[in-house]
């Protein structure tokens, strides 16, 4: 993110040498270990979705920067490994035309470095980009996510995805499993200061 | 391996993902696949009349020698038109923008500053009056093609190896100066040669002067002919700085003044203080209407602007005096400095101004910043 060579002038890198951001920006991301129920489940987040979170997000899925793929979960994977052995990784759908672009699911990638087993089970039926709606039309997402025709649904599932917003995609996702007896537990990486304020942990 | 983009040969910036190798110096422009021809945009051709230029008042003889030296060099490498603070750089190279433009050939104005970009933009449109002029930055990207093209620095990378003459304005400036990556990027639009426009050259450019490789033309003199403004320095506690900064402000009243301060919160904080006492706005990189601030602030001539260095270059304000509070500061380097000292007394109508330095300590950066333009107007005398 800094654009500068990781070690200089910060020794714990030498430590931290596997972590694809640098000790300084790692700091500057805001961690707020965030625990709620969203829709009474149980949802956890690491990060405070401020600018700075912003625009590491963006420089990943916008800018398609695929070399951040481990940078946001690689402190807490081994939290996330035990807390969650046995569950599987469901990921919010993303845009086909944006992974078509991207070349790459940027959830699927964001989450390859858990050992526990993931599943594509979600698809979108209308087709549209998020980015830059109104919270009114984020909101229709509750009605536009469906379960992929084929696959069975586990007894165990995380369900994951980049930030929290309004929780509209999040909410469509559980509409979609509505009809299963599954437990369903959520992670998010950030989490705006909405739901924050709402719901202290 | 060599971004094609940016330039970039350093391998630990490269990065081999699923679809294939990309360079992350430049991954805030978007990713730039090294497998894939960049092709950029596809520019129309230059239109016929479009070289044809007028003036609003003739150009000095010293402005016209300079300009003329500006034709003759740029055709065979690069030029460093080293010019004071309101001596009419931009005026200076519009022969070799007309010369380019009548051999059909693809013009950029790139300057660092996003607001500076729209004020040249007009101002090339009424020398230039058949010629399609192009302002591209933030917020005006629909229209990316013309026979001369005004943008962004930034902007840059979406032109690939498209633009005969780039005219660098201010390339010592923020952003631009020491980023490699804008640096790359100006090189890869660019396939002729380039004319750097400022009166603070950096080591780099002079180091490039030195080694052979640019042609240098000074001009010290500004179109008025008299000398630059000459900064008075003062050296006190805060609280005395603030007492002579209000007997300085009320002393020149019937003027409009800039204070220039070192941050954001300073600017701030003087700014609602000055505004109990008299007419005061601040314009800083926060305010998000700072051109309308800057508009109202022309019109109405007995108001203070307190401004961080958002406004030290690009803007020309008639009969502005200036003064910078805490001119020690490590934010203010000496280019900008020069700069800031450089919007006083730039108009005809007014062209000598008042420059006031208000320092707590003493600095060896201002002492050298007044030195310089002491040398600037004594070299004219020579």
């Amino acid at each position: 993110m800094c654009q500068k060579e990781k070690g200089d002038g910060d020794w714990l890198d030498i430590l931290e040498c596997e972590d694809p951001l640098c000790h300084a920006c790692r700091l500057s991301l805001s961690r707020v270990d965030f625990h709620m129920k969203f829709h009474g489940y149980p949802l956890y987040s690491t990060y405070l979705y401020d600018d700075v979170f912003a625009s590491m997000l963006i420089q990943y899925k916008e800018c398609f920067d695929e070399a951040l793929k481990h940078a946001f979960i690689y402190p807490i994977r081994w939290w996330l490994n035990i807390r969650f052995f046995g569950y599987t990784v469901c990921y919010l759908p993303s845009s086909k035309a944006k992974v078509g672009k991207r070349g790459f699911h940027h959830l699927k990638e964001m989450y390859s470095g858990l050992c526990l087993e993931s599943l594509d089970l979600f698809e979108k039926i209308d087709d549209y980009d998020q980015r830059d709606k109104s919270k009114e039309e984020r909101l229709k997402m509750v009605e536009n996510i469906r379960l992929k025709q084929g696959i069975k649904v586990p007894k165990k599932i995380l369900l994951v995805d980049d930030t929290l917003t309004t929780g509209a995609s999040m909410l469509g996702a559980l509409h979609a499993l509505s009809k299963f007896d599954v437990k369903i537990c959520i992670y998010v990486v950030s989490i705006n200061r909405y739901w924050l304020g709402a719901h202290g942990s | 391996m060599r971004c094609i983009r940016c330039g970039n040969t350093d391998k630990s910036y490269f990065y081999q993902g699923k679809a294939g190798m990309y360079c992350r110096k430049c991954i805030g422009f978007g990713r730039a696949m090294m497998e894939e021809d960049h092709e950029g945009i596809q520019l129309d051709q230059v239109h016929e009349d479009s070289s044809e230029y007028c003036l609003q008042y003739p150009l000095t003889k010293y402005q016209r020698k300079a300009s003329d030296e500006c034709r003759e060099y740029i055709t065979k490498m690069d030029v460093l038109l080293e010019c004071v603070c309101g001596a009419g750089k931009t005026e200076m190279v519009l022969g070799s923008i007309s010369d380019a433009l009548r051999c059909g050939k693809k013009v950029c104005f790139a300057i660092a500053r996003r607001q500076v970009v729209l004020e040249l933009a007009q101002r090339l449109k009424q020398y230039f009056r058949q010629a399609k002029i192009v302002a591209v930055c933030g917020g005006h990207t629909d229209e990316l093609d013309g026979d001369l093209i005004v943008c962004t620095t930034h902007q840059l990378y979406r032109y690939h190896h498209c633009f005969s003459l780039l005219i660098l304005d201010e390339p010592d400036a923020f952003p631009f100066r020491g980023d490699a990556v804008l640096h790359g990027i100006a090189m890869n639009a660019c396939i002729g040669h380039i004319i750097y426009l400022t009166a603070t050259p950096d080591d780099v450019l002079m180091k490039r002067v030195n080694d052979g490789l640019m042609r240098r033309i000074v001009l010290n003199r500004r179109p008025h002919g008299k000398d630059l403004p000459v900064p008075i320095i003062r050296i006190q506690p805060v609280w005395m700085m603030f007492m002579t900064l209000l007997y300085w402000l009320r002393k020149h009243a019937c003027k409009p003044r800039i204070v220039f301060v070192p941050t954001i919160k300073q600017a701030r904080i003087l700014g609602s203080v000055l505004h109990m006492l008299m007419p005061c706005c601040v314009c800083t990189s926060t305010a998000d209407n700072r051109d309308e601030i800057i508009e109202q602030f022309k019109k109405d001539e007995h108001v203070v602007m307190v401004a961080t260095t958002v406004l030290e270059r690009g803007v020309t304000i008639p009969n502005v005096d200036i003064c910078i509070w805490q001119a020690n500061h490590s934010v203010f380097d000496e280019a900008g400095l020069i700069q800031m000292a450089g919007r006083a007394g730039r108009s005809f109508l007014s062209p000598s101004g008042d420059v006031l330095f208000l320092c707590n300590e003493k600095s060896k950066l201002v002492g050298i910043c007044k030195d310089k333009i002491v040398q600037a107007n004594q070299s004219c005398v020579a």
